[in-house]
This record gives C-alpha cells, sequence and structure tokens, in this order.
C-alpha cells in the first residue's frame, strides 16, 4: 500500500527551500504540485533535462519520410506537369516540411500521454484530500512524499510539519487503483 | 509604454482565480444572451448559403465572367491571414520571451482557431462542389488520382491541415492547467466531470510541469513555423501563377504583413469590449493595447510598402498590361472606390498609431482595429478580384458583383465566428489564469 504524505506551503519560495532541504536529507521520491511553473522547481527536484525533444525529432524524421514516401507515390502514378523530373527536390520540399513538422507535434503530444506523464489519469490519491483540491490548482504550493513504508510516512508528516507546511496529511491509496 | 503595469497591482493568487474564473460561473447576462442570439441566427445564413451552392453549384457564385474566385476565395484567405496571425502572435510572443503576452495569448488562440473554421468554410465554399472537396486531401487513393503536388494550391489543404492539428495542440497544452482549476471550482457535478474529462487528471506535477514546459516551447516553434508557412503557401497559390498582380515575389511577405495587421486589430476589437464586461481590466491593460496598436502600425507600413513597390514596378517595368491594371483598373477604374477605401482603412487610418493619445484612447482603438479589418478584407479583395477581372482579354473585362448567396457565405462565417468566441469566453478563462499568476510572480521577484 502506498501512502502519500502533502503538505501545502505559502508561497513558491518555501516550497523551494522544502523541496531543497529534504532532497538533502536524501528523501527521494518527492513531488510537487503547483498551479503554475516555479523556475528552479526541476533542478531543486533534481530532474533531468526533458527527452520530449528526442521524440520530437524522432516524429520529424518520421513526418519527412512519410511526406517524401508520399510524393513520390504520388509521383508513380501521375508524372509531374512540365516535364519536370519525377524527383524534383525543391518542388518536393514545401509538402515534405509541412508534414515533418505534423510528425513533430503528433510526436510531442504521443510521448507526453504514452510515456512521460502518466495521463490521462482522472484518479490520484492526492484528490482524496480536500484541501489539496480546494488549492492546488489555484494558489497552493503543495509538497508530496510518497513511501510503501507505513513509518516513513510519519516521520515525511512531521518532517513537513516542522518545515511550515499547512494542512500535512497522509493519504493511503486504497489496496486495486 | 514601458510605464505602465502589465498587471494592476494589489491582486494575490486567490484573487486572481476568483476574477479570472468568475465570467465562467457567472449566469450569462441578458445583452450575453441577446448577442448569442443574433449570432446564431446570422449562422443560419451560412446554412441557407451551403445549401443554395450544394445546389446549384459555382454558378451561384460568379455570372459566368472571368472572375470565377470571387467572395468566398477573398474571406479564405482574410480568415487564413486572421488565424495564422492568432497562432503567430501567441507562439511568436512566446519565443521572444515577451510579458505582455500572458493576457492576451488565450484569446489569440481561440481566434486563431474559430477563424481556421471559417477559412475551411470559405476555401471549401469557394470550389463550388463542396461534395468533392475530399480530393483536395493528399492521399494515395486506390483510383490513382491525388493533388498535382507541383502546384502550390495543393499545399493549401496540407498546409492548413498541419498548422490547425500542431496549433490546437499547443492551445490545449497552454489550456490544460487552467482546465485543472476549472475541475476543482465546479459548483456541479456535471461540469466537474466535463472539464475533469478534459484536465486529463492534471495536478500541476513538478515532473509534469518539466515535460510541459518544453514541449510548449517546442510546439511553439513549430506552430510559428506553421503559421508563416501556411500563409507564405497561401501567397505562392497567387505568386506562381502568370497573371499580372499576383505574380510577385513580394506576394508572400505582404501576406504575412496583412494577416499580422488584421489578426492583432481584431484582437484588439475582441478584447477590448471583452476585458470591460468580463471585469478583466486588471489584466488585460492599457499596455496590451498599446503593444497590439504598434504591431498594427508597422504592419500596416509593410502593407503600404508592398502596395508602392507593385506600383512602382508596374510603371517601371514600361509593360502596357501591368501598367493598365496598377493606375486604370485599380486607381481610376471601375473597383477604384474599392481600391481607394483599402489604401485609406489598411494603410493610411493606422498612421493615428503614431500618437501615443490615440494608442492609448479605447474609442480610436476600437475604430480603427473595425477600419483595418475592413481594410485588410479588401485588400484581399484588389488582390484577387480586380487582378482576375483584368485578365489578358480586353473583351472580357467585366464587373464582377457578389450574389446572395456569397453574401450568406460571408455574413454566415462572421456570425459564426462571433459565435464561437462568445461560447469560448463562457466556457473557459479568456485569460490564461496560470500565465498570469507566473508573470506576477516574475515581475515580484
Amino acid at each position: 500500500m502506498m501512502h502519500w504524505v502533502l503538505g501545502e506551503f505559502a508561497e513558491p519560495r518555501a516550497l523551494l527551500g522544502a523541496v531543497r532541504t529534504l532532497r538533502g536529507e536524501h528523501v527521494r521520491v518527492l513531488d510537487t504540485h503547483t498551479p503554475y511553473r516555479v523556475h528552479g522547481l526541476d533542478d531543486a527536484l533534481g530532474l533531468p533535462r526533458s527527452p520530449v525533444r528526442w521524440w520530437a525529432l524522432a516524429g520529424a524524421l518520421l513526418g519527412a519520410a512519410a511526406g517524401w514516401a508520399l510524393q513520390l507515390s504520388f509521383v508513380e502514378r501521375l508524372p509531374l506537369e512540365g516535364n519536370k523530373p519525377p524527383l524534383s527536390v525543391p518542388l518536393f520540399l514545401p509538402f515534405t516540411l509541412e508534414v515533418m513538422a505534423l510528425g513533430a507535434g503528433l510526436a510531442i503530444a504521443a510521448a507526453l500521454l504514452l510515456r512521460l506523464w502518466d495521463l490521462p489519469r482522472p484518479y490520484h490519491p492526492a484528490f482524496e484530500h480536500e484541501a489539496f483540491v480546494s488549492s492546488a490548482s489555484s494558489s497552493g504550493f503543495w509538497l508530496s512524499v510518497s513511501t510503501g513504508v507505513p513509518e516513513d510516512a510519519e516521520r515525511a508528516r512531521g518532517r513537513l510539519e516542522a518545515l511550515g507546511a499547512k494542512n500535512v496529511a497522509v493519504i493511503v491509496e486504497p489496496e486495486g487503483r | 509604454m514601458s510605464g505602465r503595469p502589465l498587471l494592476a497591482p494589489g491582486s494575490d493568487d486567490e484573487a486572481l482565480t476568483a476574477s479570472l474564473f468568475a465570467p465562467v460561473w457567472r449566469p450569462a447576462s441578458r445583452g450575453y444572451k441577446r448577442l448569442l442570439g443574433f449570432g446564431l441566427a446570422g449562422t443560419a445564413l451560412l446554412g441557407v448559403g451551403l445549401v443554395q451552392l450544394g445546389r446549384v453549384g459555382l454558378s451561384s457564385l460568379s455570372d459566368g465572367g472571368n472572375v470565377a474566385w470571387g467572395v468566398d476565395a477573398v474571406s479564405f484567405t482574410w480568415w487564413v491571414g486572421l488565424a495564422q496571425a492568432g497562432t503567430m502572435l501567441s507562439a511568436g510572443l512566446l519565443l521572444f520571451e515577451q510579458p505582455w503576452r500572458s493576457g492576451i495569448h488565450r484569446a489569440a488562440e481561440a481566434m486563431a482557431l474559430f477563424a481556421g473554421g471559417c477559412a475551411v468554410l470559405c476555401g471549401v465554399a469557394s470550389t463550388g462542389r463542396p461534395g468533392l472537396d475530399h480530393w483536395l486531401l493528399p492521399f494515395p487513393s486506390a483510383a490513382g488520382l491525388g493533388p498535382q503536388l507541383d502546384s502550390p494550391l495543393s499545399w493549401s489543404a496540407p498546409a492548413l491541415i498541419s498548422w490547425g492539428a500542431v496549433s490546437l495542440l499547443f492551445g490545449y497544452l497552454g489550456l490544460l492547467p487552467d482546465l485543472a482549476t476549472l475541475r476543482d471550482r465546479s459548483p456541479t457535478r456535471a461540469a466537474r466531470l466535463c472539464y475533469g474529462v478534459l484536465a486529463l487528471g492534471w495536478r500541476g506535477s513538478g515532473r509534469h510541469w518539466a515535460h510541459w514546459k518544453l514541449s510548449y516551447l517546442l510546439l511553439g516553434g513549430l506552430c510559428t513555423a506553421l503559421s508563416l508557412g501556411g500563409q507564405a503557401v497561401v501567397a505562392f497559390a497567387f505568386a506562381t501563377s502568370q497573371l499580372t498582380g499576383w505574380h510577385s515575389t513580394l506576394l508572400p511577405v505582404c501576406f504575412v504583413a496583412g494577416a499580422l495587421c488584421s489578426g492583432a486589430a481584431m484582437l484588439a476589437l475582441l478584447l477590448l469590449p471583452a476585458s470591460r464586461l468580463l471585469g478583466l481590466g486588471h489584466v488585460i491593460t492599457d499596455r496590451h493595447f498599446d503593444a497590439l496598436n504598434r504591431l498594427v502600425l508597422a504592419t500596416s507600413l509593410v502593407l503600404l510598402y508592398g502596395r508602392a513597390v507593385e506600383a512602382f514596378i508596374a510603371w517601371y517595368s514600361g509593360e502596357p498590361d501591368a501598367d493598365a491594371l496598377f493606375f486604370h483598373a485599380r486607381l481610376a477604374g471601375p473597383y477604384a472606390p474599392v481600391c481607394w477605401t483599402m489604401l485609406l482603412c489598411a494603410c493610411g487610418v493606422p498612421q493615428l498609431y503614431w500618437f501615443e493619445r490615440a494608442r492609448a484612447s479605447a474609442r480610436v482603438t476600437l475604430a480603427v482595429s473595425l477600419l483595418v479589418s475592413v481594410g485588410v478584407w479588401l485588400d484581399r479583395f484588389v488582390s484577387v478580384v480586380v487582378s482576375l477581372h483584368h485578365d489578358l482579354v480586353a473583351s472580357s473585362w467585366t464587373v464582377y458583383l457578389p450574389t446572395w448567396v456569397d453574401a450568406c457565405l460571408l455574413l454566415g462565417s462572421l456570425s459564426f465566428f462571433l459565435t464561437s468566441m462568445l461560447l469560448f469566453f463562457k466556457l473557459m478563462p479568456g485569460v490564461a489564469a496560470s500565465g498570469v499568476k507566473e508573470l506576477k510572480e516574475e515581475l515580484a521577484a
């Protein structure tokens, strides 16, 4: 059974300080929940640079190849007008670039939904905490620690309270979720 | 300009959430309902026009003269311009890290989306056979038929599809944090369910934000490229033809400038009443309108330059045909009133914005924005219709007059746009709340 320890901070700087302190104490399974991007949080959480750029590159290359191949298949069936050669590179470029950008965009969406985010996920244990629901998406800066050990959860609760968090709660994820 | 605030001081995150989301929860006023009814009634005209077009075909749009591309092609290029200008504004300002973006980008994206819808409707109508328009799509058919991709005209459909899909993803990604707020603040179960499905379970996780940040930037870059490319493709469809007035390498630049000019003007036209009626004056301030008005001024100068170079080259080339088009058909012929009104509205009136008092005045902004929108529509009219009218066979020069079906399609698409924007501002926050709060934090730091 997973235990989620949640605590709310009044402002982003307090949250940043708490994340740095807890990471200094080797608490590793940390996450934050903020209504907007907080600068410096990626570094404080020790997150690597997002790999979404590689997905975009792969999608772009795949899109470009698909656009090119589609045009070649058209030319095979219906030769170009004006005695142009079948492989007219300058002519092929605009359509290829359009499909390339489309491929990159779709790859970013696919990467986020299928790989990088665990979304769509309508249910999350954090939503069980009323104070979290009422402020996490509008004005509260939340820190969460997840652990499978109940004693660790209690210790994390104590640390969060000591760091000045409000509305601290331990949510136990029900079995089978 | 830099002295004026981007945000009215004194609001904390909770107050900003309350004020930005209030229009969504507030019951619709009587004025809003009337306006919506007016928009819906106007949209019915679109249906009438499309039914008549499907029944009769191209002859309902043209009298059989040499102007086969009439008002629908004009409206198509105008709507595409507005749509891609909306994306260019939102994504371009993101790439240039402009702080005034946060107040206007949501409305710009909505404008882009709905103007794109109108462009598709007008584009579909302008072919005269809406039932056969699937042949515009580049897919390998079993019959061996497909669009001839060596013509820029056939690049328009894939350019629009790519731009539409990527800018929809860009807009949706930006909307996601606000959808989560809507879900959490919904007063009813049904609203919570609807916004909950759209929010995908977003909980503002630090890990999610890290991917969000880079994805948003990448999609912004793609959107900017696709909208600039889209405008260029639409311009190429004209520029690669042999027709005098169309055959110009300057056309893509003029199309981008015209699009940005009408886009910024339309955005000001939408935001000025919306900010007053929805109580968003504290996040859409004079500074935003000042910046939009400056953009209108700068792009109108590019338009003026384009028109001046066009006339100069016509005179300098010594081609009697070019001379006849530019100086006889446009400036003194049957279309002279249209050309002069265009020059006055799209190039002349924005010069008022050299004066700071004009840029700061809501009434002047409203009037100039309206005239500029009309002016850029007429600019497209002059490009499309007057050049077609004045072809190489003098005996076929007839004066083109739009039909009642054209009028239905134009008024119907305008009403459809109005209705869509009204519904959007009622269902979603018109200003990106998460972006505004982030800006507030940055300004405080």
